[in-house]
C-alpha cells in the first residue's frame, strides 16, 4: 500500500470517528436507553448493597465494587417518577458504572442489550421538554433515548433543594 | 502499612465511626424524666447524663448534647439512648458501642462527593466496609460547624 493511500485511509477513519459515537443500549422496564460508552467505567451486579439510611428514593443504596463505592441510582424515579427497583427487589439487578464529578454511579437496569457505533446523523434531536435526553435513534424497531446523565444528576440537586 | 484506630458506634441501625483521637469520653445515659429537663443554666448541678437533657456538666465545662437521629429525621418516637460520646465540647447520644479497632487506610473508602453535596453530609468523610453493612466515618469538627450552621438548638 502506498503512502498516499495509507494517509487517505487514516484521514477517513479520523473523520468517521468524529462523526460517530459508541453507545451501550440498555433496557429499563419497557424503555430502551443509550449511554455513551466513553462515560462507562464498568458493569456490575447488585450484591450485598447497603440501603442508604437518609437518601432520597432514587438512591437505592451503596455498594463496594471494583475498589470503589458505587451509588446505586434508579433513573426512572427522575424520568418518570416511578420506581423500577423496589428496595427489596434490587438484589441481582445489573448496573452500568458511570463516573461523574469524582462519584461513581451505578445506573440500575433490567437488561444490557448491545453496543452500537452510532453515526451522529442517525441521532434525532428531541424537543426541549425532553431535557434529560441528548437525542433518540431507532434500534431494531425500538425507540432508544440517549441519556444526558450529567443533566439528570445535576437535576437531583435542584429537587433536593 | 498506615492504619487508623477507629471507634465504631451505632445509632438506630446506622454504624458510625470516629477516629479514636477525636473521642474524649463515653458516659452512660440515665433516664429520669424530672432531671432530664434541666435547663442549660443548671448545668453546674448536673453530675450525670440525663436522658433528654441538652447539656451535661463535666470538669467545669458545659458539654452540649446532640441527637443525630433527630438531625436525620430517624427518631420519630420515644427512644432511649444508652451512651453519650463526648468530643471536645459537645457530645452525641448513642445506642451502642460496637468496637475500637485498627483499620488499614486501604480499607477506608472516600464517601461519595455527590452524596455529601446532595444531602449536606460534608461531615461524613469516609466509609468502612463491614459484613453486610457500612460504617460512616464522621469528622466531629465539621459536624459541629454543620450543626451550628443548620441552627440546631444544641449548638
Amino acid at each position: 500500500m502506498n503512502l498516499r493511500k495509507e494517509l487517505e485511509e487514516k484521514i477517513n477513519k479520523e473523520i468517521k470517528k468524529e462523526e460517530s459515537i459508541r453507545v451501550i443500549i440498555i433496557r429499563i422496564k419497557d424503555k430502551f436507553f443509550a449511554i455513551e460508552l466513553e462515560l462507562l467505567t464498568g458493569v456490575g451486579k447488585v450484591e450485598d448493597h447497603v440501603v442508604f439510611p437518609i437518601g432520597p428514593k432514587y438512591i437505592k443504596g451503596i455498594q463496594f465494587t471494583y475498589g470503589n463505592l458505587i451509588v446505586l441510582f434508579d433513573i426512572m424515579e427522575i424520568l418518570e417518577e416511578s420506581s423500577t427497583f423496589p428496595n427489596k427487589g434490587i438484589e441481582d439487578a445489573l448496573f452500568v458504572i458511570v463516573k461523574y464529578e469524582d462519584t461513581y454511579f451505578g445506573i440500575l437496569l433490567n437488561e444490557l442489550i448491545n453496543t452500537k457505533e452510532l453515526l451522529k446523523k442517525e441521532i434525532v434531536q428531541v424537543p426541549q421538554t425532553k431535557e434529560f435526553y441528548k437525542g433518540t435513534f431507532r434500534y431494531n424497531a425500538q425507540m432508544v433515548y440517549i441519556l444526558d446523565l450529567a443533566k439528570i444528576i445535576e437535576h437531583t440537586y435542584e429537587i433536593q433543594k | 502499612m498506615k492504619t487508623a484506630r477507629i471507634f465504631i458506634v451505632k445509632i438506630f441501625e446506622i454504624f458510625l465511626g470516629f477516629l479514636e483521637e477525636d473521642v474524649n469520653y463515653v458516659f452512660p445515659i440515665y433516664y429520669d424524666m424530672r432531671k432530664s429537663f434541666l435547663k442549660v443554666g443548671d448545668a453546674k448541678y448536673i453530675e450525670r447524663v440525663w436522658g433528654f437533657a441538652s447539656v451535661f456538666s463535666f470538669r467545669g465545662k458545659d458539654i452540649k448534647i446532640t441527637d443525630l437521629s433527630a438531625l436525620w429525621n430517624l427518631n420519630k418516637e420515644f427512644h432511649k439512648f444508652k451512651y453519650l460520646l463526648i468530643f471536645d465540647d459537645y457530645g452525641i447520644r448513642l445506642d451502642d458501642l460496637i468496637d475500637i479497632r485498627e483499620f488499614s487506610l486501604e480499607d477506608i473508602y472516600i464517601f461519595p462527593k455527590y452524596l455529601q453535596k446532595l444531602l449536606k453530609l460534608e461531615y461524613i468523610w469516609g466509609t468502612l466496609r463491614m459484613k453486610k453493612s457500612v460504617v460512616y466515618l464522621i469528622d466531629p469538627e465539621i459536624l459541629k460547624r454543620h450543626l451550628e450552621g443548620t441552627g440546631e438548638k444544641i449548638l
